[in-house]
């Protein structure tokens, strides 16, 4: 299970290490504020020392551009390292398109987009124009290292992970369950409800995050 | 008594879970693997499933006149104008629908659906998530329509809900439907109650789209009393809709 801190404004990422401590299930993911200043990138790469193996963008919560060049000293440690990203998906400060301009400058690091519930991501409006901000679905096409973690639409609206993938292969898509505030049995249960086949329901609930995370 | 305030009947429904076709024996079925009595349903007339029709409010009444269960939400084409409006009465004073289902685009239309709501003492069911740039016109009908009942489903979840519930402390004719939230994330639900009361707060399972009884099951494993839990599953519901008898 990949596990960040709670979220604030200073996410705790030295205290999320430590409770992690030599719990193999549990892979750590620090979450960064770049509107912090420059310090960020050092205590990041540190965290990585303690065996953080991802990093977690709050672009709506901390309110920045995902796409700007704030980010870019990160997403270079991340490169280099190998660690891949997970990023808040939101109408404002981290849509699709932005999410994307990221994805296509740094095509060496996986970005998980969490699309949390129902937004402008999935293909829901079949019968509408894409939005200007994009739809995740489609960017993820154009672009190999965006994923979609469908991290409480799993629980809330299964039938999404089947229209999503109506657009785009069941490897770009990743389970999540928000736990502890989401409920890992439902979301696996909606998961396993859907009935993707053995092939699709073990990739999209571990396979392909085993390979993002290099496990 | 369980009532859900936001479940749909489309025709296609959701052949991931139910099957090629969807029937109301579908939704019905999933209402009692969840224990809820009564649903207020909206047709399904937009986002059909490729090779399937939307339904509609005529559809709906058939519906609604076989399954007493199944509650009537009038959805209606905003495109339609005053005649909108006219079905949007015609389902309530001659079918029975308890509920709209009401748009936030800045429509005068819009404006005609809340004034007739607020006169038949409807309850109008509005949608949010996604942009920011719909509350400020939800505010704009709860203070336009002070007789009219809104209740904002989703409460703005994912990234919203601090918006929401500033909307509803600000007025008194808002109400939180936890409708997906519910089943995703049960403990936003939780603070919501803390900080707006219980009685602003109804359940909502979006069946057939989601599953009801992982709704049900969020709300109850959130540690509230007897009376809290009994007002969020369905006593607010009876209030707000006048169906205490």
């Amino acid at each position: 299970m990949v596990v960040m801190p709670p979220i604030s404004e200073k996410p705790d990422n030295e205290s999320l290490a430590d409770r992690i401590g030599d719990r193999e299930r549990l892979i750590g993911c620090a979450s960064v504020n770049p509107t912090l200043g420059e310090d960020v990138v050092k205590a990041f790469e540190e965290s990585i020392q303690r065996g953080i193996k991802g990093l977690h963008l709050l672009p709506r919560t901390h309110r920045y551009a995902i796409d700007s060049d704030l980010v870019s000293p990160l997403l270079d440690v991340a490169q280099a390292r190998r660690i891949p990203v997970t990023t808040e998906s939101c109408s404002e400060y981290c849509h699709p398109v932005q999410i994307a301009n990221l994805a296509g400058r740094f095509p060496e690091v996986s970005i998980i987009a969490d699309v949390g519930f129902r937004p402008v991501a999935p293909p829901v409006s079949l019968s509408q124009p894409e939005p200007e901000a994009g739809r995740i679905a489609d960017q993820a096409l154009n672009h190999s290292n965006l994923y979609l973690g469908l991290t409480a639409l799993a629980t809330a609206e299964t039938y999404l992970i089947k229209r999503l993938l109506d657009t785009i292969p069941v490897d770009r898509l990743v389970f999540g369950s928000n736990a502890p505030s989401g409920i890992p049995l439902y979301s696996v249960g909606g998961v396993r409800q859907a009935n993707l086949g053995d092939e699709a329901e073990a990739l999209f609930l571990g396979e392909t995050l085993k390979k993002i995370y290099h496990l | 008594m369980i009532i859900c305030c936001e479940s749909y009947l489309p025709d296609s429904g959701n052949p991931y879970l139910c099957g090629d076709s969807f029937e109301p024996s579908d939704l019905i079925q999933l209402m009692d693997e969840a224990g809820v009595d009564y649903a207020l349903t909206i047709p399904a007339p937009e986002a059909p499933l490729p090779g399937w029709e939307p339904t509609d409010n005529a559809f709906l009444k058939k519906v609604t006149d076989q399954h007493p269960r199944i509650l009537g939400c009038c959805h209606v084409d905003l495109g339609l104008e005053d005649q909108a409006v006219e079905e949007f009465r015609k389902t309530v004073t001659d079918w029975g629908f308890k509920g709209l289902k009401l748009s936030t685009s800045p429509s005068e239309t819009v404006d005609k659906l809340a004034i007739a709501a607020a006169e038949l003492r409807i309850p109008a069911t509005i949608h949010t998530n996604g942009s920011e740039a719909i509350y400020p016109r939800i505010s704009e009908l709860a203070r336009n329509n002070p007789d009219l009942v809104i209740v904002m489903e989703h409460m703005g979840y994912r990234y919203h809900v601090d918006l929401a519930l500033e909307l509803t402390r600000k007025h008194p004719n808002i109400y939180l439907g936890s409708t997906v939230v519910a089943s995703a994330e049960p403990i936003v639900v939780l603070d919501a109650i803390r900080k707006v009361g219980a009685e602003r707060v109804l359940f909502g399972s979006n069946a057939p789209w989601a599953i009801p009884r992982y709704g049900v099951a969020g709300i109850r494993r959130l540690g509230l009393g007897k009376e809290e839990e009994a007002l969020i599953l369905g006593e607010n519901f009876q209030r707000i809709y006048g169906l205490e008898n």
